[in-house]
């Protein structure tokens, strides 16, 4: 008796389980293994969140749910029980093409996907591909569709819903896209949501207004979610369970406080501690779990992650693979350091590598001693004109840069920050002469050389610039040019722009190699054979090819995958005091310049709102743009309640239309009548440089870490 | 909308007047003109021309003003009169000769057209969809042997051909005893029987050419995010693909519309002359070999038009299919 009532007590609850799943693709070069036996569950009403690097198999496995995994690719074995509202069914019985699987999809289970602008079609408005969503599955007018459609959009806060079914994704802002997506999702009310790292392509402050979106709509709704994501952060103020994915399987699942305080795998614990913290006064080291996911294709005996794992057992891991323990309530971990008799205790365990030994010990530029200013840029502005009419005259200006002022002085690591918008590319790419400025002055000082007027600069004088300051892309992917071998990509700058031997050369690219952490011997082979983080070192080593005073680093890691983060940042940082070099670091995610950074310029709309050492911005920040930034960044602890401060809704102005005020205004909390008509100038304001009237009065509530 | 409509209008004017002086200029420079040509065809058939009859001939024929004063006069009455000038070597007004000619042309190249599109994109489409089946292999030897089969050899094989095994009289596209007869039932029905072997031989080519485009470009975005979108929408593979990558998949052919409008009066020409057909490209290479400078003008000059007019027609067209363009 007690046994059926269990049983239908667990049937009621969970809403889908998934058993020993294997997906595998069937290539030309042999078997691609992306999900390997893993099994999770999902509670009806609950949140699990899948983490894991990327190569671990979160997003096929989260697509084998619904059969979406494509030719090559099969589903080789194991279930997924789904309890659904047409009775409990195992969908990989089910035909991938059948009717069946298709009355389930986007009707019982929706999917949302990382980039809402490849995920929806860019020929059909908004309200065409809403509407198929709707009437797909629900026998209604079209009328009635779009009538559902302008409610769907009002549910997910869009602005001006009518407005919106008309547009297409080219003409909304990244979160509005996902907004729409999220719409066409709740299409048809389902009681599952997969949601394939949502947030990831995003922006800090749009990030925390999506999940905002997607935690009230799963109360509402009373749905539950799988959501898919690399940020621990990003768990902590979402999960209810929480599933640790490393190639191809769970290693360690549970609920999300219990996962958070008491982790096992050392895997688990290596994500855990890579988190990148807000820590201006860098108390703490930046943790990096050392190597990579293998590839998907290896056949592992044994436990997968025993190659960088520093307490596997030999004999065991690497010959039996670990089973999943139950440790605690609902809570399993697959590692064999917790089986046996000699099982130990996850507190004995220390945390996992640092990336080198390397620890920053100094905290930048003493406030005494006054270095030399290396790069000084006096009031730049950077227009560009709009075109139109019949005859394509001037009407109109995009104001990316408003008279910005900035000196960076030697050995210093300056953080610039902003949304989506903001100008710091814009920026970044003047100092380098990508952008000419419309309007200002540059200058680059050079020990014992006259300075370099980057404004001007013409020929050898650019030669000069582009030797002394250089760039690090955001894409790693998109920045190194796959035809040509590594030798060449980090040779280029050396041949253009110095008269070194090839032999010289080749021996340089060599020393820089190791510098970066990568083996010399990789000169040869080509960038596609590379992970993310390789990739992005292959970028720093071009950057430093003719060993330049200024690296302008735009977006480094934001590409990355957090444990590969740290590795990167922590090569940034040695590199910077090794070198003594000067850098400029543009980010939109406060807690990765946090730790980086000596001082932190904040931008909002091409204007400096707020200028500061990075100790004193995040405990007291002074402007409200840049406690709303602080407030955006996920907590990753899920004991501590997030900062009560609402997410920042809308974004930044259209920089050809500027508001006659502040321009932050519009979305400012404190705001008043002279915000909204008198632009406030720049000033001093105790230590720091804020462009805000009510600098001095707001109490304004800093990082809670 | 408007405005980019009202600014292309105005760019075709300059580009037309430099069209057509570079065309007059160049059809004017071989050395020679039409008088040489025909005192040499005269004597070679016995008769005596004087210097002073072929000065006569060059005067009617105003061949002895300057070039630019020639082109002055043939563009003006163009555009006054639409009167495109005098063909010297048929003795008739150029209008009378081209517009048949071109009609002609037009019905040749439009059926063989649709016959690339209606058996192409199906295929191509196959192929995308069932990437390395039996199916997709056996398209791609059939294209590439399509594409790699000289037309007018092709044309020969299937002359014999029907020659042979249908007794069909071959060549052209109306059997003897209905060339000069009027318009008739049996006269179409004759056309049309006529028409399959150049429709035939002009679509090879272009359907093998069309089902590789159509397959990568329909491969390239099988691939993109917003199929799967489609999928997990819970719509039917075939829809999902219809509504979606193909739709996208089509822009680059819809781009390349300009090409087609230029195939439609320009005639394959080689094929057109083994085949003997009355069509267009024969007639300008006649007309460019014996210097009958105002035909093969006019034909540069109705080529050149329709690129132009083609070009505008297809990026309206993709800017009304695709969005992204629309807004720009």
């Amino acid at each position: 008796m007690e046994g059926v009532d269990v049983e239908a007590m667990t049937r009621s609850d969970t809403i889908l389980r998934v058993e020993e799943l294997q997906t595998t693709f069937n290539t030309d070069e042999g078997k691609v293994r992306a999900v390997r036996r893993a099994s999770f569950s999902v509670e009806r009403g609950k949140t699990l969140c899948i983490v894991g690097e990327s190569g671990c198999g979160k997003s096929v496995a989260a697509r084998s749910i619904l059969q979406l995994v494509q030719h090559p690719g099969v589903i080789e074995g194991g279930s997924i029980h789904f309890d659904g509202p047409r009775g409990a069914v195992d969908l990989t019985t089910l035909d991938p093409y059948g009717a069946e699987i298709r009355a389930v999809r986007g009707n019982d289970i929706a999917m949302i996907f990382q980039e809402p602008m490849s995920a929806l079609s860019p020929v059909h408005t908004i309200g065409q591909q809403i509407i198929e969503a709707i009437q797909l599955h629900r026998d209604v007018t079209r009328s009635e569709a779009y009538a559902r459609a302008v409610t769907l959009l009002d549910r997910v806060r869009m602005p001006d819903p009518e407005k919106r079914l008309a547009s297409y994704t080219f003409e909304l802002s990244g979160g509005m896209r996902q907004r729409a997506m999220i719409a066409m999702a709740l299409a048809c009310d389902p009681q599952l949501l997969i949601a394939d790292e949502p947030t990831t392509a995003l922006d800090v402050t749009t990030q925390a207004t999506i999940l905002d979106l997607l935690r009230e709509l799963q109360r509402e709704q009373d749905m539950s979610l799988i959501l898919i994501t690399h940020d621990l952060g990003v768990v902590a103020e979402m999960a209810d369970d929480v599933a640790v994915m490393y190639l191809g399987r769970v290693v360690e699942s549970g609920p999300v406080g219990e996962v958070f305080a008491n982790p096992h795998h050392p895997y688990t614990r290596g994500l855990l501690a890579s988190i990148p913290r807000i820590d201006p006064e860098r108390a703490h080291r930046r943790f990096a779990i050392p190597g990579n996911v293998p590839s998907a294709m290896t056949e592992i005996q044994g436990c997968a992650f025993q190659d960088r794992c520093p307490f596997a057992i030999p004999g065991r891991c690497d010959v039996d693979r670990p089973v999943t323990l139950e440790i605690g309530e609902a809570h399993g971990v697959a590692c064999h350091l917790f089986d046996g008799d000699d099982a130990a205790s996850p507190e004995a365990l220390p945390w996992l590598g640092v990336e080198d030994d390397y620890a920053p010990s100094h905290v930048g530029v003493d406030d005494e001693v006054q270095e030399s200013v290396v790069l000084d840029v006096r009031e730049v502005d950077v227009h560009y004109p709009v075109h139109g009419g019949l005859l394509q005259r001037r009407i109109g200006t995009v104001r990316a840069v408003e008279g910005v002022s900035l000196s960076l002085r030697k050995g210093e690591t300056v953080g610039l920050v902003g949304e989506s918008g903001s100008g710091k590319t814009s920026f970044a790419h003047t100092l380098v002469r990508l952008h000419p400025p419309t309007r200002g002055v540059i200058t680059l000082h050079r020990d014992g050389r006259e300075p370099l007027d980057v404004v001007h600069a013409e020929r050898g004088e650019l030669r000069n610039l582009y030797r002394s300051v250089r760039m690090v892309f955001q894409d790693p992917y998109g920045s190194l040019d796959p035809r040509l071998p590594v030798r060449e990509v980090i040779g280029e700058p050396i041949d253009l722009l110095t008269d070194v031997t090839r032999r010289e050369r080749n021996d340089r690219v060599g020393d820089l190699l190791d510098v970066v952490g990568l083996s010399p011997d990789i000169a040869t082979r080509y960038v596609h054979a590379f992970s993310g983080g390789q990739r992005q070192r292959i970028g720093i080593a071009r950057a430093l090819a003719t060993d330049p005073q200024v690296l302008i680093a735009d977006e480094p890691v934001s590409a990355l995958d957090v444990s590969v983060q740290a590795q990167v940042l922590n090569l940034l940082e040695r590199l910077v005091a090794e070198r003594g070099l000067t850098m400029l670091f543009v980010s939109h995610d406060l807690s990765v310049v946090s730790s980086l950074c000596d001082r932190v310029v904040v931008l909002y709309a091409g204007e400096i709102v707020e200028e500061a050492r990075s100790t004193s911005l995040y405990r007291t920040p002074r402007h409200p743009y840049t406690e709303a930034l602080l407030a955006a960044v996920p907590v990753p602890d899920p004991s501590v309640k997030r900062n009560e401060l609402p997410p920042l809704q809308g974004g930044v102005p259209d920089p050809a239309n500027r508001p006659a005020g502040c321009a932050f205004a519009a979305r400012c909390r404190y705001a008043t009548e002279r915000c909204r008509d008198e632009r406030p100038a720049l000033r001093e304001v105790g230590d720091a440089r804020v462009a805000c009237h009510h600098a001095e009065e707001l109490e304004l509530v800093g990082a809670s870490a | 909308m408007t405005n980019y409509l009202l600014r292309r209008l105005l760019y075709m004017i300059p580009t037309l007047i430099a069209v057509s002086f570079v065309a007059f200029a160049v059809i004017t420079l071989p050395p020679g003109d039409y008088a040489d040509t025909y005192v040499l065809a005269a004597r070679q058939s016995g008769q005596v021309v004087t210097p002073e009859q072929e000065q006569a001939i060059r005067e009617f024929y105003k061949l002895d003003r300057p070039w630019i004063v020639q082109y002055w006069d043939w563009t003006s009455s163009i555009i006054t009169r639409g009167d495109f000038g005098f063909s010297f070597q048929w003795d008739l007004p150029v209008n009378e000769l081209i517009w048949p000619r071109l009609a002609m042309t037009f019905v040749v190249s439009f059926s063989s057209l649709m016959l690339v599109w209606i058996i192409a994109i199906p295929i191509g489409v196959y192929s995308a969809v069932r990437q390395y089946s039996v199916g997709d292999m056996l398209a791609t030897i059939f294209g590439f042997i399509g594409l790699a089969i000289p037309n007018f050899l092709f044309a020969l094989v299937l002359m014999y051909v029907s020659f042979r095994y249908f007794g069909a009289s071959v060549g052209g596209l109306f059997s003897p005893e209905y060339i000069n007869a009027p318009w008739s039932f049996a006269k179409l029905g004759d056309f049309l029987g006529k028409l399959w072997l150049p429709m035939v031989v002009l679509g090879t080519a272009g359907t093998a050419g069309l089902i590789r485009v159509v397959r990568a470009n329909l491969l390239d975005e099988l691939k993109k995010p917003y199929v799967v979108t489609a999928r997990a929408k819970g719509m039917r593979e075939r829809d999902a693909i219809r509504k979606y990558p193909l739709r996208i998949a089509l822009n680059p052919f819809v781009s390349s519309l300009n090409d087609v409008f230029v195939q439609l009066v320009s005639g394959a020409t080689i094929v057109s002359v083994v085949l003997s057909l009355q069509t267009t490209g024969p007639l300008l290479l006649e007309a460019l070999r014996a210097e009958d400078m105002y035909l093969a003008g006019s034909f540069i000059m109705m080529l050149s038009l329709l690129t132009v007019v083609g070009t505008l027609v297809s990026d309206l067209l993709l800017a009304w299919l695709d969005p992204r363009i629309r807004f720009r």
